[in-house]
């Protein structure tokens, strides 16, 4: 039996009838990662072989037991690096936390093992989760398993890589501005921002606390639907996780099987989102998706957001501002790199953030450090908080006219390896679709829709209200079976023979 | 315009940054881009009723002792310790004393 490429759900199915085993399964995704990784540089860290395996037979034996803990015990994960475990060092792809070994599990991490899932390694990301490419990590950039010569998206890349090459039928990733839905779109697999307070960061590496999420990433709907089951509710260490019940999330796509999902709903299209930039095909994927879901019972009205228009500059002060307070904890002391302490304590400060930073982290930091500053903090961030409230606003009143918003998920499909790493601002460009749910704590789902005339993939994103899930995870199902572009496999990359 | 150079070398001494001599060339006329852009944020147009500050919305929990990480393993990955301590370099006495 060949196992890459199949989701979650169908493994999860498998493992049920007894028709395959976790053992053989793990095996072959660390074959697979083992043959393919190279190519690919998802991977920070794998997991020891036989410590997977004994995990995946405990797995075996539970389940013969009749006490499998979950649905998906015995499935393989990767997980982003930036959220901490005892098992592997937790890097966030930088120079100044190589090799850190963390002493605590971050709460996913726990909730992960609790349902049984074998963590098999931590991915490759923009270093701090800083970019939109993965062409940041201090340790290599990831490659789009669909053009090894283009970037897989970012921050969460590598997370987005290895699923799309199916190395795994899961990850997980973070999302602040679109680390989660961009990538995925950019590889032509399913990505799930929860909304803000859904699951807890306890552990999660902070980059911008307001912004934070940890968001799943699958080949299917139903599958991230699954996952986030385990991973979501509240957690008294993380203070803005939030007390709403977790509903069944596949229960409601269950009932959306035969296609309700779509009936009835209705569809906002902002007509704020088709702006220069929007590239052709992508808007062609998007029109498409509409007229899918209309043909699925939905009904689709424009709506206005005007203040998306301010939303890049409103996410680069916020996000920047919560990064330069989150990162002064790196000063080789506590832990991680420590350079220059002949020089004194000011000068070990200035040497170990020189060495251990790389340039889009000193950016960042430097312009959070300037919008909270002494005489301009009420015309940045404090006008960016404004903004924010705006925006929040703005989809506030949308959401009393229709239930979803969908368009473009990123304005083009993957980029080329530095085409855009000379001009940093280009590249904040790309997150123009996927920040402005970040600023208003909504969910979001990125779905694969097509491909580029070249075969590079393109999604569409879908939000919703907040904790609107069941409906978003609803939809989404019904439109991906309608689309038909999910489960798409990249040529390089044949599965198991 | 949006950050003079000299500016950007005061907001990384405040960051406690070096930056590196490549750095030093390429990320002044960066930032003035970047600062140039969000700049914009000025255009929108004043009064909505929302307040120049948002009030933090983030929920406190309440400020008691609880169970936390055992010693060892909070100053495990420190890059230097003396027993129970971090060990920093000399702060008083030293040309930081200032």
């Amino acid at each position: 039996m060949t196992f890459a490429y199949r989701r979650a759900r169908a493994l999860a199915d498998d493992l049920a009838a007894g028709r395959a085993t976790s053992e053989a399964i793990v095996a072959a995704a660390l074959d697979r990662i083992a043959r393919h990784d190279a190519a690919l540089h998802a991977c920070l860290a794998v997991a020891d072989r036989e410590r997977a395996l004994e995990e995946a037979r405990r797995q075996d034996r539970l389940r013969a037991e009749g006490g499998a803990p979950s649905r998906l015990a015995g499935i393989p994960i990767l997980i982003k690096d930036n959220m901490v475990t005892r098992a592997f060092p937790t890097t966030c792809g930088s120079r100044i936390l190589e090799g850190y070994r963390a002493p605590y599990d971050a709460a996913v991490v726990e909730r992960l093992a609790a349902a049984g899932l074998v963590l098999l390694g931590k991915t490759n990301m923009d270093e701090f989760a800083m970019g939109s490419s993965t062409e940041n990590s201090a340790f290599g950039p990831t490659r789009n398993p669909w053009d090894l010569e283009r970037v897989p998206g970012g921050s969460s890349g590598g997370s987005a890589a290895a699923v799309a090459a199916g190395l795994v039928p899961l990850a997980l990733g973070s999302d602040t501005g679109g680390s989660v839905r961009q990538p995925a779109s950019l590889c032509g697999v399913v990505g799930l921002k929860p909304s803000y307070g859904r699951v807890s960061r306890y552990g999660l590496v902070a980059f911008a606390s307001s912004l934070d999420q940890i968001s799943p990433f699958a080949r299917s709907v139903e599958d991230v639907a699954l996952l986030l089951e385990i991973i979501a509710g509240r957690d008294a260490r993380d203070a803005t996780s939030r007390e709403e019940p977790v509903p069944r999330y596949a229960d409601a796509l269950a009932a959306a099987a035969n296609g309700h999902g779509l009936r009835g709903v209705r569809i906002g299209i902002p007509r704020e989102y088709f702006v220069e930039g929007l590239d052709p095909e992508v808007e062609a994927a998007v029109r498409r998706a509409l007229d899918v879901a209309r043909a699925a019972g939905a009904t689709v009205r424009d709506v206005s957001l005007p203040n998306l228009p301010y939303g890049i500059a409103t996410y680069y002060l916020i996000a920047t501002a919560e990064a330069s307070s989150n990162l002064a904890r790196y000063d080789g002391v506590k832990y991680g790199l420590r350079v220059g302490a002949e020089s004194g304590l000011r000068g070990m400060y200035h040497a170990t953030r020189r060495e251990g930073f790389g340039a889009e982290v000193k950016r960042r930091i430097l312009l959070g450090t300037f919008a909270l500053s002494s005489g301009y903090y009420e015309a940045y961030y404090g006008r960016a908080q404004a903004v924010r409230e705006r925006i929040r606003r703005d989809f506030a009143r949308a959401f009393e006219e229709v239930d979803l918003v969908l368009g473009p998920t990123a304005p083009t499909p993957a980029f080329r390896i530095g085409e855009k790493t000379a001009d940093p601002l280009t590249m904040y460009l790309s997150d123009i679709y996927t920040l402005p749910a970040n600023l208003a704590e909504l969910p979001g789902i990125s779905i694969p829709a097509g491909a580029s005339r070249a075969g590079l993939p393109i999604g569409v994103q879908i939000l919703a209200r907040p904790f609107d899930e069941p409906r978003l995870l609803a939809a989404s199902h019904a439109l991906e079976a309608r689309l038909e572009a999910a489960d798409a496999r990249p040529p390089r990359f044949p599965g198991d023979a | 315009m949006g950050i003079s150079r000299d500016e950007v070398f005061r907001v990384a001494r405040l960051a406690h940054i070096d930056l590196t001599a490549a750095e030093a060339e390429s990320l002044p006329a960066q930032l003035d881009r970047i600062v140039e852009y969000v700049r914009q944020l000025e255009a929108v147009p004043p009064a909505g009723g929302e307040a120049a500050f948002e009030t933090p919305r983030t929920p406190l929990r309440a400020d008691e002792p609880g169970p936390c990480l055992p010693m060892n393993d909070a100053l495990g990955a420190a890059p230097a310790r003396r027993g129970d301590l971090l060990a920093v370099p000399r702060v008083i006495g030293g040309e930081d004393s200032a």
